[in-house]
């Protein structure tokens, strides 16, 4: 089974094993897949979109020009003691509306993998997460965003 | 793309002098309390003794870190049986990850009912609950933690808390440790997305690291009987 899946476009190996994935488009390039490049090394020049791909076939489109700097994304997952040890709770991808960092509204889409569902757009604040559960402050060096 | 690969939590099977790290997060291991050191290293799970509720909340002293389903390890007995609860031993429990992921924020430590992660009910009884006759009028868990400000690599701990642990301890919410060698001052309650503590930064990328923590659990006369299985949890993000 294993092998068979890996014979198989990496889109539909995502579906197979229920996750999510984002999409980068640009203007002037093909887009980038998530399993093309680290998030923290996706280029941001001429990015028109990011889309988060859910599935259950659903798709999450946060858009703008010039909007290459103020996207970004992860998961939410935990590891705790039990059997499985390690899962992911939720995918979350975002843009910043406000160009003014310190504001930060951002509008975002959540793919919630206990509820199996796509959550967005959302308006919330990227310093005072509630959009899934309480979550600490992202690190936006680490997304990629530039103040 | 980029989660962990290994991300454990780890107990001290040593002593607080010379650890030994066990961990206890995966299939049949765990993590269990008995209020005495006389559970035994090789009781099956199904068969854990029971302890029975105290005519006040007290601790429950005696933690072993189970690898299999009947082999067992006391905490902080150095091979042995397990050490009496002491907030002395302050080198108890640690979370460990591997170098392969990038976190987006700061990880957090705190506790679910079940393995669905669910929300909690307030003063429900339930171990994690609490109750406001055993664990404070705004009823905390009866499961404590107390969390290091900085990981391993930056220094580890040289000394204890302040403050031992107290059945009422808890804040509403968020608690973090002073960033560096700084423990919390007060415990405080797991108790899922109500109550838990966070790290004061988001630690390095793709850097192995260890967290320490602190893990104290009590009993009082109002908790709900049943077998109790909280999943002890590190909630973070990844990139």
């Amino acid at each position: 089974m294993l092998d068979t899946l890996r014979t198989l476009p990496r889109a539909v190996r995502y579906k197979l094993r229920g996750q999510s994935y984002w999409i980068a488009l640009y203007t002037d390039r093909d887009p980038i897949y998530e399993w093309d490049c680290e998030w923290y090394d996706l280029p941001r020049a001429g990015l028109k979109e990011l889309r988060i791909v859910c599935p259950n076939g659903q798709v999450g489109v946060l858009g703008k020009a010039g909007g290459g700097d103020r996207v970004l994304q992860f998961k939410v997952a935990v590891a705790a003691s039990e059997p499985i040890g390690r899962r992911t709770l939720a995918h979350v991808i975002g843009m910043l509306e406000d160009p003014h960092l310190p504001a930060g509204l951002a509008t975002f889409f959540v793919w919630d993998y206990k509820e199996r569902r796509l959550i967005g757009p959302v308006l919330d604040n990227v310093y005072s997460m509630q959009v899934y559960g309480p979550i600490p402050n992202p690190n936006l060096d680490v997304l990629g965003i530039k103040p | 793309m980029s989660d962990f690969t290994s991300i454990t939590l780890e107990m001290n099977t040593g002593s607080n002098a010379s650890p030994t790290w066990t961990n206890v997060l995966g299939a049949n291991k765990e993590l269990r309390w008995f209020t005495s050191n006389s559970a035994g290293l090789s009781t099956a799970s199904a068969s854990w003794p029971y302890a029975t509720r105290p005519g006040s909340t007290s601790g429950v002293d005696y933690a072993y870190a189970y690898t299999a389903d009947a082999t067992g390890l006391g905490v902080l007995g150095s091979a042995g049986t397990p050490t009496a609860w002491s907030n002395a031993n302050y080198l108890q429990a640690r979370w460990n990850w591997d170098a392969v992921g990038t976190f987006a924020s700061a990880p957090i430590t705190t506790a679910y009912p079940t393995t669905a992660h669910g929300s909690i009910t307030r003063g429900d009884g339930s171990i994690l609950g609490g109750h406001a006759s055993d664990t404070g009028a705004t009823a905390r868990s009866y499961l404590k933690a107390n969390a290091f400000g900085r990981v391993v690599s930056a220094g580890a701990p040289a000394a204890a808390p302040s403050n031992d642990a107290v059945g009422t301890d808890g804040t509403t919410g968020s608690v973090s440790p002073t960033a560096g060698a700084n423990w919390l001052t007060n415990y405080q309650g797991l108790q899922g997305d109500n109550d838990y503590i966070t790290f004061p930064s988001t630690p390095a990328a793709t850097t192995a690291d260890q967290w320490n923590i602190l893990l104290r659990l009590f009993m009082g006369p109002n908790m709900n009987t049943g077998t109790h299985t909280p999943v002890v949890s590190l909630k973070y993000t990844f990139v």
